[in-house]
């Protein structure tokens, strides 16, 4: 079934190029007119991939494209002018030069906020655009032509046509390739956790500033070699890498439709070849411009795609198709497999000694804690609010860093290590709240978890498809992460189910199993129970004991007293940012102070 | 989302076919019939007037050509479009017409530097409105080598600017100040006004130079300029800018109560209605020069201006109109000279031995070194007159 | 260097205005409108219409107000409701508000002729001679009519019910609709005001310019740079950001070199962004509060 599954793709792949090949040949041999409407679109069409790449993915508006798309072009056209370096040895010098801008500027505007970013990045276009016009080098406003590029010999001209047309066919299969790739690697629900659910993918090992720099970077390299393609084409002068081409690259693909495989290719196509089709006044050609904007957007705010989708939607749901049953929540079946942790540090798993922490110098939120969580045990968190138990799990998973103390995890220290780093020292979490991703399936949610147990993830995923090892990892991923959903009773029904319809419940328990597949020595869970009803309750309990038997550790902070008393080895017990107690659990609950402070009697 | 793949690829090919249907199925080209001549022009944008006028001057002259038997019995087709002084609209427009076999480019007045630089590329002949002359005809100053594909009937910014530089010799005692854009509008100017201004060893006292934004005509703050060129004791001022700029110019300088400040324009500022329009009553007494066919003009251009406003039902006519309906009538006798040979390099042959072509902008030639028609001695220096609402000869 | 100052400060309150304009609706929609610069061009454009026309002055100025405003109510209900009701987070509004500005500018290029038209130049004749500095009765106005602006602003939205409730949406508007503010009236509010400021912003460089349907891009960039500088969060410090750039606009083109003015406030922009990225008058952190809430709402709404 998977080997027909698979050879059926390989055959459509096939097909897929043989047409692509067609095409620009098709392209390659046809007159000079229609040559630079393909090509022209077709640099759109790369321009706006790589924009979507950013924004719909990893949800950074760019506004710098046009920038980026400046350097390849420029970059181009002036090093073939003043150094006469031959044009392929300048692909990659422009490539990388645009990467490298992209990364710079990522890395100094990506720490406050994405308006920020798409603030920063749209001055940087309009820096550019002021540098090229106010620049003797670069002909000002006037402009310069590109180099030519080299021909074909005579007798292969005569068969594959103008030589140019290749180039720029290779560079949108190369820009197609990466990101369709992307999209289908075990990297994208990476991506989007990144985008839409920061501290879940940082608690997951993602290094998330990291991962968006790469992606801006890699997005850049993408655009400056559009730009590179687009100086062999046209003349070029300032006017075209302007601020308005970065808003009309990102209306490309918001027309098409975001974080879609075609629908910045439909966007970029459709704006492309708009006044070439739509031969009318050009005054009333821009005013029809201007109200298809309006028109898609306002009647399909999901772009083109998004109205073929409904349409398929509607034709599915008229043959009869798409009411499945909805699946119900089993008990825990399966027996979950041994742990396969190797940790050191002994019987103790973690120690905090000492912490102080507070977010304004003079205010302490938590002063002088000692908790000490003995391996293969629940151990139990709670206070009232306000106490600071959060505090200290952000503390211990490395949202925070402590103002004093140190925090010690299976032996190693780590109160100055950042979140992403805690999975490789065997620590998860999860959230009070499930904040995952809600346009994937509770699967590859799942999968986010084993992201630091996949080796090189982010520099395969550009030929992710192509690579057998890849392929391998995506079928390890998928098995891994369907077991965890079973052994927390979400049976196969549910795997493939998107997030965003599926109850709280299954929700949190998706959190659970995301946490649990890379079977980490250390689990630490921020009130699980938030939001669940009395079976369910009972479910979590067992999940629970069943962890334990395998030998981890895990941490609970939770609100519900009985639950905590009735399931944990150890508490410990906070009050207004201080120690109040922490030993076993019986002993615990007989302390007066326990009583008085927190039970309240 | 599998499943739609095949429904949108299957939209896109359809939309590619509709694409190669509309652009690649056009006419036949030039034939033994019809001889294809393709016009790029700016109709849009707040200087689009310029580029109708292109336009209608062209299409005026294909209309009585075709009328009167064409070329050698062959009809024009003249196939023209927008490049809303974009350039890569206009480089895309460009290869368009080259490959629906146009025999020669006419413009473009918003895009020269892109037409001219793409006619050396692509070798073939770029002629009429292409920008102002001056630098986009000869990018290297007016020393060097012309494009060797570009011959412009347009205005020309050197011979202004000559024109100009030589009034200010004789008649600004305490010398000129110059406010000029920076692009290759502005910058001609400055090199027709350095030009002579070596050759008689004068110099400015005060030189600078202000983007502009021509798409839309915005006027830029102009006080701190007016202040400078003020307190440099220039007796006039050259402003080389747009027409609304200079407008404002005018304005700001009369708001300010300076009275004894010359303000010099440029080959735009009498063009059309724009300047004079825009700055009202502060507009009188600004001198400019304008070609003398314009200024005293013979009664073949008086009956063509009367059969121009009939055929656009009133709209004035102007040099860019004037100057583009040479350029077909030039492309014609070139083509009959060479015996209907329609081939690019006799036609570049041709223009190249250009000599005395009688058009309504005077008596044109081009040789190898010389790609313009228009030199400072076909103009003559003129000043608004409010009150006759009319540019009158000056000395 | 008094000249400097006041020319500086004129133009200044252009650019401040039009960032109000900006400012106010995103105040409390969210959304950045791209046609704010083509109501500033509107106005300009029908008053330069109408008194060429015969009307009076005062009357063109008035219809002119009258339409920037209807027009950016207009704009909220065609291009920006539809698209908020979908996906209040969805960043659709950038294609559909950047859309109706062509369709706006085309219309008017279409009406009124891609060319300039002249503006009455009324007060701006009237020279006013300082000590040190020349003013017309024109630019003292922009001062005053600038300065009112934003102290009516501050005045509304912290003395008065409205004011607050405008705040208390401006917040959070899911929360401020269960204790009874009607939000789409709050929206159309804020569209009717920012089309205001930017037709006021109209009548007022209107004699320092033309009337021409391609204006609104000039100046809706140059007050969208303003808004930058000044932090996008508050309506008054938007104005403040005008002044800035203005200032340093007329001071760059005066001690550097007239083309400093073209990369002088772009430079100063990016130095403001990386070293203050709230803006220069930003006392909060709301717009990083709105983006975390963002990302915690799209995604764990339920909880």
């Amino acid at each position: 079934m998977i080997a027909a599954l698979r050879k059926r793709s390989w055959i459509t792949t096939v097909i897929l190029l043989v047409a692509f090949a067609a095409a620009t040949l098709f392209a390659a041999k046809a007159n000079f007119g229609l040559q630079s409407v393909i090509t022209v679109t077709a640099i759109f069409v790369v321009l706006a991939l790589s924009l979507d790449l950013v924004a719909g993915v990893v949800g950074l508006y760019s506004l710098g494209h046009a920038g980026l798309f400046a350097i390849g072009a420029y970059g181009t056209t002036l090093l073939a002018r003043d150094l006469h370096l031959n044009v392929f040895l300048l692909l990659p010098i422009v490539i990388i030069a645009a990467a490298l801008v992209g990364a710079l500027l990522g890395a100094l505007s990506l720490r406050v906020s994405g308006l920020y970013f798409a603030m920063t990045t749209f001055i940087f276009t309009i820096i550019v655009y002021v540098t090229l016009s106010n620049s003797a080098w670069t002909m000002g406003l006037q402009g310069l032509p590109g180099p030519l590029f080299p021909n074909f010999p005579r007798d292969v001209q005569d068969i594959f046509g103008r030589s140019v047309i290749w180039a720029v066919a290779a560079v949108v299969l190369i820009t197609i390739v990466i990101v369709w790739s992307i999209r289908r690697s075990a990297f994208y629900p990476v991506l989007l956790a990144v985008r839409d659910a920061e501290p879940y993918a940082r608690a997951n090992g993602v290094r998330t500033s990291l991962v968006k720099v790469g992606i801006f970077a890699l997005s850049a390299g993408l655009a400056g070699m559009a730009g590179w393609a687009f100086s062999f084409l046209v003349y070029q002068s300032p006017g075209q890498f302007g601020w308005v081409q970065s808003v009309n690259l990102l209306v490309m693909v918001i027309i098409g439709g975001m974080n879609t495989r075609l629908g910045p290719i439909l966007g970029a196509v459709l704006v492309g070849i708009f006044p070439f089709v739509v031969k009318i006044d050009p005054f009333l050609q821009e005013v029809v411009f201007g109200a298809v904007f309006v028109i898609v957007v306002v009647f399909f705010p999901r772009g083109i795609i998004g109205l073929v989708d409904l349409v398929v939607r509607k034709i599915r749901s008229a043959m009869g198709r798409g009411t499945t049953a909805v699946p119900t929540v089993e008990p825990v079946a399966v027996a979950p497999a041994a742990s396969a942790a190797t940790t050191r540090g002994g019987d103790i798993a973690l120690s905090a000694k000492g912490i102080g922490f507070s977010y304004v110098p003079g205010v302490p939120v938590l002063r002088d804690i000692d908790m000490v969580v003995r391996r293969g045990t629940i151990h139990g968190l709670i206070g009232p609010n306000g106490s600071g138990k959060s505090t200290l799990v952000n503390l211990i998973s490395g949202e925070l860093r402590p103002v004093q103390g140190e925090i010690e995890l299976n032996g190693d220290r780590v109160e100055q290590l950042s979140a992403p780093s805690r999975p490789a020292h065997g620590l998860m979490r999860t959230f009070q709240s499930a904040v995952l991703v809600r346009e994937l399936s509770i699967l590859e949610n799942t999968t986010v978890g084993l992201y630091s147990t996949v080796k090189r993830i982010a520099a395969r995923s550009v030929i992710w498809p192509l690579l057998p090892s890849a392929r391998r990892d995506s079928r390890m991923l998928r098995e891994k992460a369907g077991a965890a959903l079973e052994s927390v009773g979400l049976q196969k029904s549910w795997h493939g189910t998107q997030l965003r319809d599926v109850p709280h419940g299954v929700e949190q328990l998706t959190q659970l199993a995301s946490s649990i597949v890379s079977d980490p020595s250390v689990l630490v869970l921020d009130e699980p129970l938030a939001g669940l009803s009395g079976a369910e309750v009972t479910h979590v309990a067992e999940i629970l004991h069943r962890l334990r038997e395998r030998g981890v550790t895990v941490i609970v902070i939770e609100h519900q007293t009985r639950f905590i008393f009735d399931n944990c080895d150890d508490v410990t017990v906070l009050a207004a940012g201080e120690l109040v107690t922490s030993g076993p659990a019986a002993e615990v609950r007989a302390n007066a102070r326990v009583r008085e402070v927190y039970l309240g009697q | 989302m599998k499943r739609i793949i095949p429904v949108v690829t299957a939209i896109a090919a359809v939309t590619a076919l509709a694409l190669a249907g509309c652009t690649g199925g056009g006419g036949g080209g030039t034939t033994d019939d019809t001889i294809v001549i393709g016009g790029i022009a700016g109709t849009t944008g707040a200087y689009g007037a310029v580029g109708i006028a292109v336009i209608n001057g062209s299409q005026m002259a294909v209309d009585e050509i075709n009328e009167a038997g064409g070329i050698d019995g062959r009809q024009i087709e003249f196939t023209w479009d927008d490049d809303a002084a974009d350039a890569t609209k206009s480089s895309q427009l460009f290869q368009q017409f080259v490959s629906d076999g146009a025999v020669a480019i006419l413009g473009s007045p918003d895009t020269g530097p892109t037409t001219a630089a793409l006619g050396d590329q692509m070798q073939i002949p770029v002629l009429g409105a292409v920008d102002d002359g001056g630098l986009t005809v000869y990018p290297n100053g007016p020393d060097e080598d012309p494009f060797a594909w570009t011959f412009s009937t347009s205005l020309n910014t050197f011979a202004w600017g000559g024109k100009l530089a030589e009034w200010s010799i004789d008649n600004c005692p305490n010398g000129l100040a110059m406010l000029h854009d920076p692009t290759t509008y502005g910058l001609g100017g400055l090199a027709g006004f350095e030009q002579v201004f070596k050759e008689t060893g004068h110099d400015f006292v005060y030189v600078e130079s202000i983007t502009e934004n021509w798409g839309s005509g915005a006027t830029v703050n102009l006080d701190a300029e007016i202040q400078k060129i003020v307190d440099s004791g220039a007796s006039c001022v050259d402003v080389w800018l747009t027409p609304g700029d200079e407008a404002t110019f005018v304005q700001e300088i009369a708001s300010l109560g300076i009275t004894d400040l010359k303000v010099l324009g440029n080959d735009v500022t009498n063009a059309d209605a724009t300047f004079t329009d825009l700055a009202g009553p502060e507009g009188d007494g600004v001198i400019s020069a304008l070609l003398t066919s314009d200024v005293h003009p013979n009664d073949r251009l008086l009956e063509w201006q009367g059969q121009y406003r009939d055929k656009f039902d009133g709209l004035e006519p102007g040099p860019f109109a004037e100057l583009s309906y040479d350029a077909v009538y030039i492309l014609k006798q070139v083509i009959e000279d060479a015996d209907g040979a329609t081939d690019p390099e006799s036609i570049r042959a041709g223009l190249n031995k250009l000599t005395d072509f009688e058009g309504l902008t005077g008596s044109l030639s081009f040789t190898e070194q010389v790609h313009t028609t228009i030199n400072k001695e076909q103009l003559t220096m003129v000043a608004w007159n409010l009150a006759n609402k009319k540019w009158e000869p000056i000395e | 260097m008094l000249q400097v100052l006041l020319s500086g400060l004129t133009v200044g309150t252009i650019y401040g205005l039009v960032a109000m304009a900006f400012a106010v609706v995103f105040y409390v929609t969210k959304v950045v409108n791209f046609a704010t610069g083509q109501l500033l061009m509107v106005s300009i454009l029908l008053t330069a219409g109408l008194v060429r026309l015969g009307l009076p002055d005062w009357l063109g100025v008035g219809i002119a107000l009258i339409a920037s405003t209807v027009l950016g109510v207009i704009i909220y209900f065609v291009a920006v409701r539809p698209v908020l009701k979908f996906d209040r987070f969805s960043f659709a509004w950038l294609v559909s508000t950047l859309g109706i500005a062509i369709v706006i500018q085309a219309t008017f290029a279409i009406i009124f002729g891609p060319a300039s038209q002249p503006f009455p130049r009324g007060l701006h004749q009237i020279p006013v001679h300082l000590p040190g500095a020349t003013l017309t009765v024109q630019e003292i106005l922009t001062l005053v009519v600038g300065a009112l602006a934003v102290l009516g602003w501050e005045l509304v939205r912290r003395k008065t019910l409205v004011g607050k409730l405008g705040m208390a949406i401006s917040t959070d508007p899911e929360i401020a609709s269960t204790f009874g503010a009607n939000v789409t009236a709050y929206a159309v509010g804020a569209f009717a005001i920012g089309g205001f400021l930017a037709g006021l912003a109209g009548i007022l460089v209107g004699p320092i310019t033309y009337g021409n349907p391609y204006l609104g891009d000039t100046y809706g960039i140059s007050g969208f740079i303003a808004l930058m500088i000044g932090g996008i969060q508050r309506p008054a410090a938007a104005m403040g950001g005008g002044l800035i750039l203005g200032v340093l606009s007329i001071a760059a083109n005066s001690y550097i070199g007239a083309q400093a003015s073209d990369w002088f406030p772009f430079v100063l922009v990016l130095l403001v962004l990386l070293l203050a990225p709230n803006g220069v008058f930003a006392s909060g952190d709301s717009l990083r509060k709105l983006f975390r809430r963002r990302s915690s709402l799209t995604v764990g709404g339920r909880a």
